[in-house]
């Protein structure tokens, strides 16, 4: 099997504890959160990746700390364990696979979250 | 019921915030902000209960906010980052949420700034009620003593002396009945003897034989004053 095909069949844990909380039986609060997700993490995951590509050190504390919300409202632990690291960055070394470690865990949620919000959508009528 | 608002740039921990409001009973929803600046300028300020503030916003931060503006309603800080919390209570905020918002902590701090809304409507009842509570001070031996006005039962003179009867304690004091009844408000109080000046409110009885009964106590009453006693109690009872 090739990396990329492990990558694309690998599952991320990620948890709705925290929406269904506080959903109080509503269906359409975890789909609205779910479209928030990701409407801006991917918004904020371009201007991250730019302020990587132009080792912009604070941009990308910045930028870490913003996606950090997100990121906890749907319990991704490993993309949150990335941030976490980002938000605490000096310099940027060329060897640091840090952004690309974390474009590549963001298609495997948006693929999960897709797949959940569809299912949500369907259940809901 | 506490109308509350939402201040912070990030959308998802606005609708996380506006999820916990409104299933919470005792919140109202007013109104929500993408920055400081537009809450400060938008938002009626005066009848906000509670703000849910978040801390790093770009243009004017959330501890900006509480540092820049004066008579704010209490403040949550909702954010990220644990570092803002001693700058955020170094700056009166009620409580304080780390990010991402968990339903019971949420309804912890909304538990504090409901304590603390009650002890400072409670505080600010008590200092309206000392505002309007009158008093006088008095010479009492070489001491200047303060009396409250709704304690003093009644005054007598004798001699060169005053005895002022409080509700738990005598005061004697060197000068005329007239020095301290004209310090009185005149509502209040009547002279009903030479000898003597009631508080109204405390009467509570005036017999037959020309006495005033106040707290046990009685008091002679001239016969030239007691129908202006009667008209003044009728009037005190129509207040």
């Amino acid at each position: 099997m090739s990396d990329s095909n492990k990558n694309t069949t690998r599952m991320i844990n990620i948890s709705y504890d925290r929406i269904n909380q506080i959903s109080n039986g509503s269906a359409e609060f975890p789909i609205r959160m779910i479209e928030l997700y990701l409407e801006d993490f991917s918004t904020y995951l371009e201007q991250f990746i730019d302020a990587w590509t132009g080792q912009d050190a604070n941009e990308v504390r910045r930028m870490a700390h913003k996606m950090r919300s997100p990121a906890g409202t749907i319990e991704v632990s490993e993309i949150s364990t990335l941030l976490e690291r980002a938000e605490g960055i000096d310099t940027i070394a060329s060897t640091d696979t840090l952004c690309d470690d974390l474009g590549a865990a963001y298609q495997l949620v948006e693929l999960q979250l897709v797949k959940k919000l569809n299912d949500l959508k369907k259940n809901n009528g | 019921m506490l109308n509350c608002i939402v201040i912070d740039d990030d959308r998802t921990a606005r609708e996380m915030l506006k999820q916990c409001i409104s299933i919470t009973d005792t919140l109202c929803l007013t109104a929500e902000y993408e920055s400081a600046i537009a809450a400060k300028q938008a938002a009626d300020l005066e009848n906000i209960d509670l703000v849910f503030l978040d801390v790093e916003m770009p243009m004017m931060t959330g501890i900006d906010f509480m540092q820049n503006f004066r008579d704010l309603p209490p403040i949550i800080l909702v954010t990220s980052k644990k570092d803002y919390a001693f700058e955020g209570f170094e700056n009166d905020a009620v409580d304080f949420i780390v990010k991402p918002i968990k339903y019971p902590r949420f309804l912890k701090a909304v538990e504090k700034a409901k304590l603390f809304k009650r002890r400072t409507q409670e505080s600010l009842a008590s200092e309206v009620a000392d505002v309007e509570r009158q008093h006088i001070f008095v010479k009492s031996d070489q001491d200047m003593k303060k009396v409250w006005v709704d304690e003093i039962i009644y005054l007598e003179a004798f001699g060169d002396y005053v005895r002022i009867y409080l509700e738990n304690e005598r005061v004697t004091v060197l000068t005329t009945l007239k020095g301290i009844f004209d310090q009185l408000p005149i509502e209040r109080f009547m002279q009903v003897h030479r000898s003597y000046v009631v508080q109204i409110e405390k009467i509570t009885r005036v017999e037959a034989g020309n006495t005033v009964i106040l707290n046990d106590q009685s008091v002679p009453l001239s016969r030239s004053k007691k129908n202006e006693l009667k008209e003044r109690i009728m009037l005190y009872q129509s207040r």
